[in-house]
């Protein structure tokens, strides 16, 4: 009979210890919520809320990414971005815009102004030429005599500004077309984070297509662990950024849209001077720490196409953290990959070239 | 020497009994506690994992297709209305294929000898190390 | 001492030793033949999890732990597992590997059982702890195939409802079959055993 009992005992406890794991998981008090918007992916972890009070402020997130999706979509013809193109187009003008857009272009043209055309929020035209806003994945260059006349005129043409009451938006006849569909992601993430935090959100983390903002602690109490992607090993990461309150993380790669021809690589990530992806440097990939995640995002693109060198100098003058990951050799494929970064960012993280893997 | 003797031993004794109870009701409990898990809406994923990298997190909603090469070679997983499952193994025995489909956090596909593993998995159970999100 | 069966030709007195090992021999052979026989069966039955059989070949081997001795289930079940991957064309190969090793563990259990957990056990718990080595050491070489403890979890718990039907259905086919076979009901072999 001692033996049976022995063995009920330990099968007893065996299903008591995977229940009670199961437990844990559930008292953790975390609501877990993905969905597609933007064209991307947006990731919503909430702590230590209830969930019914979680659900509801992650749908009015859902809602405002919505909206900023359509406020900011060039293709749509209602949205205030088109607007602002088709008066361009028209001979220009001045067009009052919304709250949004005005937080949105003042970004655009600060970072514009401060990083020498390292940014240009007017490149929409170039980038549908590449192919680059389409669904569909570009795979060839574009007619070289076109592309020359598009960066021609870009370069030429006045430029956006924004009126000092940031009421209105003064348009130059033939300003390129705006496309900012990618700080608008940005934007959208410090939206979510304003939203979470006036609804009475402690802890969150809001990741829209790897753009990143925090509020509070995540899981045990501890600083959100936010992992840098590696920029060719797709499943490692360089290391982990303890991101708090208030810190924005946004990088920009050239492994998320490109195609490659004749063993080159051609990437989303244009230089306004040139039309063609950004080159210089040889950059993979930068990510930036700034205070707001529309800031980072636009600093990320720039410091991108300024290079190793440059786009430090730049991000240390933005008083903006970041790390620029490149090839020494100048080999983008399979070059040595090696690292620039801000003083800042190296005592945030240390970047692990050979990757981390992602769990 | 004394000899025993010999008795056929009894179908079921009471300690049978109490055992096999006891195991019955720990993995059904087990499995009822995944189904109340699920109840609850929010962050179902697969997990596509290669040897021991994860090649892929996706929302268990999305409806795709995805091949991935294992250590055989290719296979196509597909996800469509909520449901996963494998076609087109290499491997001889299609094992991973026969396996079905899968819904539920917890749930899994492996193909051993290709390498590839499909799982259902809720997120934000995280783990000791886990990262809370990735910046790409 | 014992008599002849009746039915088999005797001829002449034989010491008790070579009419054992005359028994001991054809019952191998006949219930070697009827496990393959079970385990081509087994093969051929659809399965919940790929790794986890019914195991309808155990039927004998426990019987035969109950009523020969460990040692001639130990040769019908050995044989049992090598002519059948014979069969199957895999022989030495990882699935043979794979299959040999949840054998031989459910084995070692269900003989340690047989010997000193009866009659606390019946033929039920021997069963069931027979299915569950098997079928756990069947889930532990697929995790270590993929070098990932997660299937463990999260498979374990399904091996413990499938190895409590499948052991149990096994358990009580034994208990019957055992019952039915006059040399495995009177345990003569497996007392012959004890004593020599």
């Amino acid at each position: 009979m001692r033996l049976g009992l022995i063995l009920a005992v330990v099968l007893v406890a065996v299903g008591i210890r995977t229940l009670g794991g199961l437990g844990a998981d559930r008292q953790a008090g975390s609501y877990v919520h993905d969905s597609f918007v933007m064209g991307t992916v947006l990731n919503i972890k909430v702590r230590g809320a209830s969930r019914e009070s979680a659900r509801q402020a992650v749908g009015v997130v859902e809602a405002e990414a919505e909206r900023l999706h359509v406020l900011f979509d060039p293709h749509d013809e209602n949205s205030a971005i088109s607007l602002l193109n088709r008066t361009a187009a028209g001979g220009g003008g001045t067009v009052p815009v919304g709250r949004d857009v005005a937080r949105v272009l003042a970004a655009a043209i600060a970072v514009r102004n401060s990083s020498g055309r390292g940014f240009d929020p007017a490149l929409g035209p170039l980038i549908d030429l590449w192919g680059f806003s389409d669904e569909s994945p570009a795979s060839e260059i574009p007619d070289t005599l076109q592309l020359a006349r598009l960066t021609a005129e870009l370069a030429a043409a006045g430029r956006i500004e924004l009126s000092p009451d940031s009421a209105t938006v003064l348009v130059p006849s033939g300003a390129g077309a705006l496309d900012v569909g990618g700080i608008a992601k940005g934007y959208a993430v410090d939206r979510a984070i304003e939203i979470l935090d006036s609804l009475g959100i402690e802890n969150a983390l809001v990741n829209l297509g790897g753009e990143i903002g925090v509020l509070g602690v995540g899981s045990n109490g501890r600083d959100w662990r936010v992992g840098v992607q590696h920029p060719r090993l797709a499943a490692s990461h360089l290391g982990v950024v303890s991101q708090r309150e208030g810190m924005f993380v946004a990088t920009s790669g050239d492994y998320e849209r490109f195609f490659i021809l004749d063993g080159h690589r051609y990437h989303h990530i244009l230089n306004p001077e040139s039309g063609f992806p950004a080159s210089g440097g040889a950059v993979m990939s930068t990510t930036v720490i700034a205070s707001s995640c529309l800031l980072a995002d636009a600093m990320a693109t720039a410091a991108f196409v300024l290079g190793p060198a440059g786009g430090i100098r730049f991000l240390e003058s933005q008083g903006a953290q970041g790390l620029i990951v490149y090839a020494s050799d100048g080999d983008r494929e399979n070059g040595e990959i090696t690292y620039s970064a801000t003083s800042g960012f190296l005592s945030i993280m240390q970047p692990e070239l050979d990757g981390r893997p992602i769990y | 020497m004394a000899r025993a003797e010999f008795q056929l031993p009894p179908l079921a004794t009471a300690t049978d009994w109490v055992m096999l109870g006891a195991v019955f009701l720990c993995s059904l409990s087990f499995y009822g506690f995944r189904m109340l898990e699920d109840r609850a809406e929010g962050g179902l994923v697969t997990v596509v994992q290669v040897g021991d990298e994860r090649v892929a997190v996706l929302p268990a909603r999305k409806d795709t297709v995805l091949v991935v090469s294992g250590k055989l070679g290719e296979v196509r997983i597909v996800q469509q209305a909520g449901e996963l499952w494998l076609e087109d193994a290499p491997c001889r025995l299609k094992i991973c294929e026969r396996m079905g489909h899968i819904h539920r956090s917890g749930e899994v596909i492996v193909c051993a000898p290709n390498k590839v593993m499909v799982r259902r998995e809720r997120v934000g159970g995280e783990r000791e190390g886990t990262l809370d999100a990735i910046s790409r | 001492m014992q008599s002849p069966a009746e039915g088999m030709a005797v001829v002449g007195p034989e010491p008790r030793e070579v009419r054992e090992r005359i028994e001991r021999l054809s019952l191998i052979a006949a219930a070697t033949a009827f496990e393959l026989v079970l385990f081509v069966l087994d093969s051929a039955l659809p399965r919940p999890i790929p790794w986890i059989k019914i195991g309808l070949a155990n039927i004998v081997t426990l019987a035969l732990l109950v009523g020969a001795g460990w040692r001639v289930a130990a040769a019908v079940h050995f044989l049992r597992i090598t002519i059948g991957a014979v069969l199957r064309g895999g022989l030495f190969t990882p699935f043979f590997l794979l299959s040999f090793s949840g054998g031989a563990v459910s084995f070692i259990v269900m003989a340690l059982a047989v010997r000193w957990a009866i009659p606390v056990l019946g033929f039920l718990g021997v069963s069931f702890l027979g299915a569950l080595a098997h079928n756990t050491v069947q889930l532990l070489m697929v995790a270590a195939a993929l070098s990932d403890s997660s299937v463990l979890v999260l498979l374990w718990p399904a091996v413990l409802l499938f190895s409590l039907c499948y052991g149990g259905f096994s358990g009580w086919c034994s208990f019957h079959f055992c019952r039915r076979i006059p040399q495995l009901a009177e345990g003569r072999l497996a007392q012959a055993l004890r004593a020599g």
